[in-house]
């Protein structure tokens, strides 16, 4: 029996490595397969984690543009949406920022020496914004900020004269 | 000419009467010098009160206005208004049961933000709307302006 079973194991022995091995060969093409397939759908993913910002930093005031030739006009666009809702006769551009945030990714804009944004992704379409003033935090809000959209941090300066931040998510198209 | 017929000029001046009542004025126009003269002054004085009166101009978006508008009034509105006096034959029943509802609602506090805690964790945390900021929503709705007050700071 012992001597039968030896028999019957020495046999049987290289089917098994053969069961065997075509079992890992299975295996590993099944895992190859399924990291060339995912491949694509995580490089997919981090397009869609991906943010693309646009910051501009706005002077609003009731001069003529000529008597501040050191400073350029905002896009006319931009100028027609903000004259919509505001008085200023005058909407320029003391400086400009771009920006990509990635997912869970906080990026920190300089906007003046005084002047500061903070924007992290939430999620697809949602960012939150800090605003800090002179250092101190003077909003903390969680903004809808889909492709294309634009949110825009404002308030009035001395000499009836207003400051803009204005954040537009740029579109990928 | 009488008070009537002059309250029927005014009338036909302000676009107010019928096409029937105006044919009548019409009527009077044709005949009365006087009404037809009634006419004419009270035209160039609505044109004198028109191109005088001052015209009221926004400094900003009416939406923009009255958003602040009420947002100021929601300021000035205390948040919950206690009354102290319990009057009347039930009295006794509120006095039992309100400490009893209190307490119930309390509890439901406790759960209802146990939940949120626990599914909407991030909104809780990171919204902070502070009370200085009037938030302003284009039409399009891809417009939004956070407006800081520095009055309120």
């Amino acid at each position: 029996m012992a001597l039968l079973e030896g028999v019957s194991t020495r046999r049987i022995s290289p089917l098994i490595m053969l069961v065997n091995r075509s079992h890992f060969i299975r295996t590993l093409l099944a895992t190859a397969s399924l990291a060339w397939t995912g491949l694509p759908t995580r490089a997919a993913d981090s397009e869609q984690e991906k943010m693309d910002l646009r910051a501009i930093l706005v002077w609003g005031t009731n001069d003529d543009a000529d008597k501040h030739p050191k400073l350029k006009s905002i896009p006319t666009s931009l100028q027609k949406r903000l004259s919509k809702v505001f008085k200023w006769k005058t909407y320029l551009e003391i400086h400009r920022k771009h920006a990509t945030i990635r997912s869970e990714q906080e990026c920190a804009l300089a906007m003046s020496k005084e002047c500061q944004v903070k924007v992290a992704r939430v999620d697809e379409n949602r960012v939150r914004l800090r605003l800090y003033g002179k250092g101190k935090l003077v909003v903390d809000r969680e903004q809808s900020l889909k492709p294309g959209a634009t949110t825009v941090l404002a308030g009035d300066d001395k000499n009836d004269t207003a400051w803009f931040v204005i954040i537009s998510r740029v579109s990928e198209s | 000419m009488n008070t009537n017929t002059a309250l029927k000029l005014q009338a036909y001046l302000d676009d107010e009467l019928s096409p029937r009542q105006c044919r009548s004025v019409e009527r009077i126009l044709d005949r009365s010098e006087e009404a037809r003269d009634f006419l004419a002054e009270m035209g160039s004085l609505q044109d004198t009160l028109r191109s005088h009166e001052p015209s009221p101009a926004l400094p900003e978006d009416l939406d923009f206005y009255l958003a602040g508008i009420r947002r100021r009034l929601e300021a000035e509105i205390p948040a919950t208004r206690v009354s102290t006096a319990t009057v009347g034959p039930a009295s006794w029943l509120i006095r039992y049961f309100a400490p009893i509802g209190a307490a119930a609602a309390v509890i439901a506090m406790i759960l209802i933000a146990g939940y949120e805690r626990t599914d909407a964790t991030r909104s809780a945390q990171t919204t902070v709307e502070a009370p200085n900021v009037i938030t302003f929503q284009s039409e399009d709705e891809d417009f939004t302006i956070l407006w800081i007050d520095s009055e309120f700071e």
